[in-house]
Formats: structure tokens, C-alpha cells, sequence
């Protein structure tokens, strides 16, 4: 293999992010991603398993992992871990019952060495609804401020899957800070 | 038929021209993985190129068990598929798979596909799924510029049906648990897209003008003997973090 085979085939690899989507059962991950991909969010059901897009945004190839959150599959989580560059942390704003299992979970994830590179976006979902806590709000009950954030790229973005507010911003965001992180800018 | 053991994906993707036979039997599939649906859209303009599900086959002409039962193993695995030419032109292509798992945990569940215009590779795709949950339905969708084909290729692709090939490579911890076939003859002309008559198939429903396809683009229907009218194989290409290549 010559050298120019090798730097091109090292080019193609850099343009791939993995980015694994999370979080409890019900709080719109599959919506997400529908909606960000231009797609009808009429017929979704829960996940009982994975959804994989693999779509271009802004010259990446990104491969986008929705891990259903039902109780049962979350001990499955960890084997979708691998090579994770990125982490979307989905939560339904308007579950307030909910939200202490929510902030645990996350926390549990952000222990799990194989995630440690991994720069997590917490999407605030669910804002177009009438009880929906804010982004501050939800930030503040997930303790993103605690100490297992300090070391790490994160962001929280409110957003809507059913109107698409704030998604492209926040996808946006996640890219970049993949693509600045880990790869070489062009 | 080669013992699928000794088939590893190093082995497939080095392959130069389609196999001659089937690398596995039907009966490698011991994880129960079953294809559930499997569709292709236009992306820019989101018309269905093609459609196939469980449900739309369940509703077509019941294919007889005794009829099934006349057919060799390997035209199951097997499908034609009549495309128009225009779909080796359409620019996005989303292709969309729908499987379902057994019950028990599928390790490394990877797919590789080489497509074949006469004896020359046009493409090949490989696309790593990784770990699949007991019991899941999983799917997977793949949005992509159609790799350019300069006219000539189209051309000669047009002149000579089915002679455009693919073989589709379905392994689970580097093992060889299936393998399927498909041909495609494009038309010149617009023309509706179907399967020929002939091979066991159902529920394919197709617009006209159909087509689609690159040459990485088709996918293959078909029943299995196994659960006659209720298991629809797709195949499809894959572009993916495992080692996304397109090879000319």
C-alpha cells in the first residue's frame, strides 16, 4: 500500500463521526432525528433497538445511534459505547416525575470510560409543550455543573422534535466540536 | 457450496467478480435475523422508488408451500430486478432497512456488498452494525450522493441486462450467516420497475419510473422457505463508519 493510499484512506476515516443518541424512553430521540432529517414524525413507535442514520451534514458522514430507553434495553447501552465521538442526552422537559432517574443515568454515562473523549449535547426537549421545565431549569436538575462535567465539551440546547426548533443549532454544535476536537481542521 | 467457516470478510472483499454458488446455507442464519422491510427514496424529492415490508408482501398472491417446496434453496436468495435508467442518475438516494433479531444477543453484525458490471467491481460498501439486542427491531438508514457513472458504463449497463450483479455478505463475529444474490437490467426507457416473473417474490410495489439505481442501489426481495409470504430479504448498500469505500 503506498503512502497516498494510505493518507486518502486516513482522509475518508476523518470525515466520519459516530454519535451515539441517549436517553429515557419517551423523551423523543427517534423524533429528533426524524425531524432533522426532513422526515415525517407521525408514525413513531418506541425503539426497541436501534435506529441508525447515516446522513451528510456540512461535508461529514455522520452515524447517528438512537439507543431505545425502555428500562429493559438500558443495560444494553454500554455495547454501543465503542468509538462514540459524541453523546446526545435527550430529555423530556415535561416529565418531572422522571427527571432525578434522567440526571442518574446521565451521570452513570459520563462514568463509563469508553465515553470519556466523547463531547455530550444535552437536548432540553419538548419546549413546545405547556409544562416543560427551561433549559437552565434542566440544567441545573442534572447537575451539569458537578464536577464530572468540568473536564468535559458539553452544551445543553433547548429544543422542540415536533417543531425542529433548536435542533440544527445543536447538531451544529456537536459537529464542530467533534470536528475541532478530534480532527485536524482543513 | 464452500463451507461458510472458512469465508471471512477479508476473503469477500477481495472478490473480483460474483460467486459462482451461495458461500453459506440458508440454515447459517441461526440468530434468526430477518429482513421486515425495506424501502429506497428519491431523498431530494422523497417519492418511494421502492417499497417492500412484511405486511405489503403478507397481502400478495400467496406463493403455495408445495410450490415453494419445488424450488431450490438458492432462488430464494436470488432475485432480477427491471429498473430505469434514470435511477442511475438520481443524486440522494435514501435506502431504508428494517430487521428484526432472535433472542439472543448478535455480536459484530456487519454487511458487505460488491456490486459487479460484468467482471468489474463498480462498488462496494461495508457497514459495520455492531451489537444487536435480543429480541430488537432495529433500523438503518443510509442517506447518499449516488456515486457519478461516467455514460459509457451507464450505456453498456443499459445493453446488457442482468449483467449487472451484486453479492451481499451478512456476517456475525466474522463469520458467514448469509449470503444473497440480486441482477439488474436498467431500461432505457422509463419503465415500471418490477421483478421478472419468475422469481419468488411479493409485495414489491414500485412507482413507475422507478429505478433505481446504481448499480449500488438495488436490493433484493424475496420469500423464504422457511415462512412463506412473511419474510422479505432486502439487500442494500451501506456506506459506514467500518470502512465506507466505493471502488471503480
Amino acid at each position: 500500500m503506498g503512502l497516498l493510499t494510505i493518507l486518502k484512506k486516513q482522509k475518508l476515516k476523518e470525515k466520519q463521526m459516530r454519535i451515539l443518541m441517549l436517553g429515557l424512553d419517551n423523551a423523543g430521540k427517534t423524533t429528533i432525528l426524524k425531524k432533522f432529517n426532513g422526515e415525517d414524525i407521525d408514525t413513531i413507535s418506541p425503539t426497541l433497538g436501534f435506529n441508525i442514520k447515516t446522513l451528510e451534514h456540512r461535508g461529514y458522514q455522520l452515524n447517528v445511534w438512537d439507543v431505545g430507553g425502555q428500562t429493559t434495553i438500558r443495560s444494553y447501552w454500554r455495547n454501543y459505547f465503542e468509538e462514540t465521538d459524541g453523546l446526545i442526552w435527550v430529555v423530556d422537559c415535561a416529565d418531572r416525575e422522571r427527571l432525578a432517574t434522567c440526571r442518574d443515568e446521565l451521570h452513570k454515562l459520563l462514568q463509563q470510560e469508553k465515553l470519556a473523549g466523547a463531547s455530550v449535547l444535552v437536548f432540553a426537549n419538548k419546549q413546545d409543550l405547556a409544562g416543560a421545565l427551561s433549559s437552565e431549569q434542566i440544567a441545573e436538575v442534572l447537575e451539569l455543573g458537578s464536577p464530572i462535567f468540568k473536564n468535559r465539551h458539553w452544551q445543553i440546547h433547548p429544543c422542540s422534535a415536533v417543531t425542529g426548533d433548536g435542533l440544527v443549532d445543536g447538531v451544529d454544535w456537536i459537529v464542530d466540536d467533534i470536528a475541532s476536537r478530534i480532527y485536524l481542521m482543513d | 457450496m464452500v463451507k461458510n467457516k472458512s469465508v471471512t470478510p477479508e476473503d469477500v472483499l477481495r472478490f473480483k467478480e460474483p460467486t459462482k454458488g451461495f458461500l453459506c446455507p440458508l440454515s447459517a442464519n441461526t440468530y434468526g435475523i430477518e429482513f421486515l422491510s425495506f424501502t429506497i427514496k428519491d431523498y431530494d424529492t422523497k417519492r418511494t422508488i421502492f417499497d417492500i415490508s412484511r405486511e405489503n408482501a403478507a397481502a400478495a398472491p400467496a406463493v403455495t408451500a408445495s410450490a415453494l417446496a419445488n424450488l431450490s434453496e438458492d432462488s430464494y436468495r436470488k432475485i432480477r430486478y427491471n429498473f430505469s435508467e434514470d435511477v442511475l442518475r438520481t443524486p440522494t438516494i435514501s435506502t431504508t432497512l428494517t430487521f428484526g433479531v432472535g433472542d439472543h444477543e448478535v455480536e459484530d453484525f456487519r454487511m458487505i456488498e460488491r456490486h459487479y458490471f460484468r467482471d468489474r467491481l463498480v462498488k462496494s460498501y461495508d457497514f459495520n452494525f455492531g451489537f444487536c439486542i435480543p429480541c430488537s427491531t432495529n433500523t438503518w438508514e443510509a442517506v447518499y450522493a449516488v456515486p457519478l457513472l461516467d455514460d459509457k458504463l451507464i450505456e453498456e449497463m443499459v445493453a446488457n441486462p442482468f449483467e449487472t450483479r451484486s453479492d451481499s455478505f451478512y456476517f456475525v463475529n466474522g463469520e458467514l450467516i448469509m449470503h444473497n444474490k440480486a441482477d439488474y437490467n436498467y431500461c432505457g426507457e422509463p419503465a415500471e420497475a418490477k421483478p421478472t416473473p419468475g422469481t419468488p417474490r411479493a409485495g414489491a410495489k414500485a412507482g413507475s419510473k422507478q429505478a433505481q439505481g446504481n448499480p449500488g442501489m438495488k436490493y433484493a426481495a424475496k420469500m423464504s422457505a422457511t415462512a412463506p409470504g412473511k419474510n422479505a430479504q432486502a439487500q442494500i448498500p451501506a456506506q459506514a463508519k467500518a470502512g465506507a469505500k466505493a471502488s471503480f
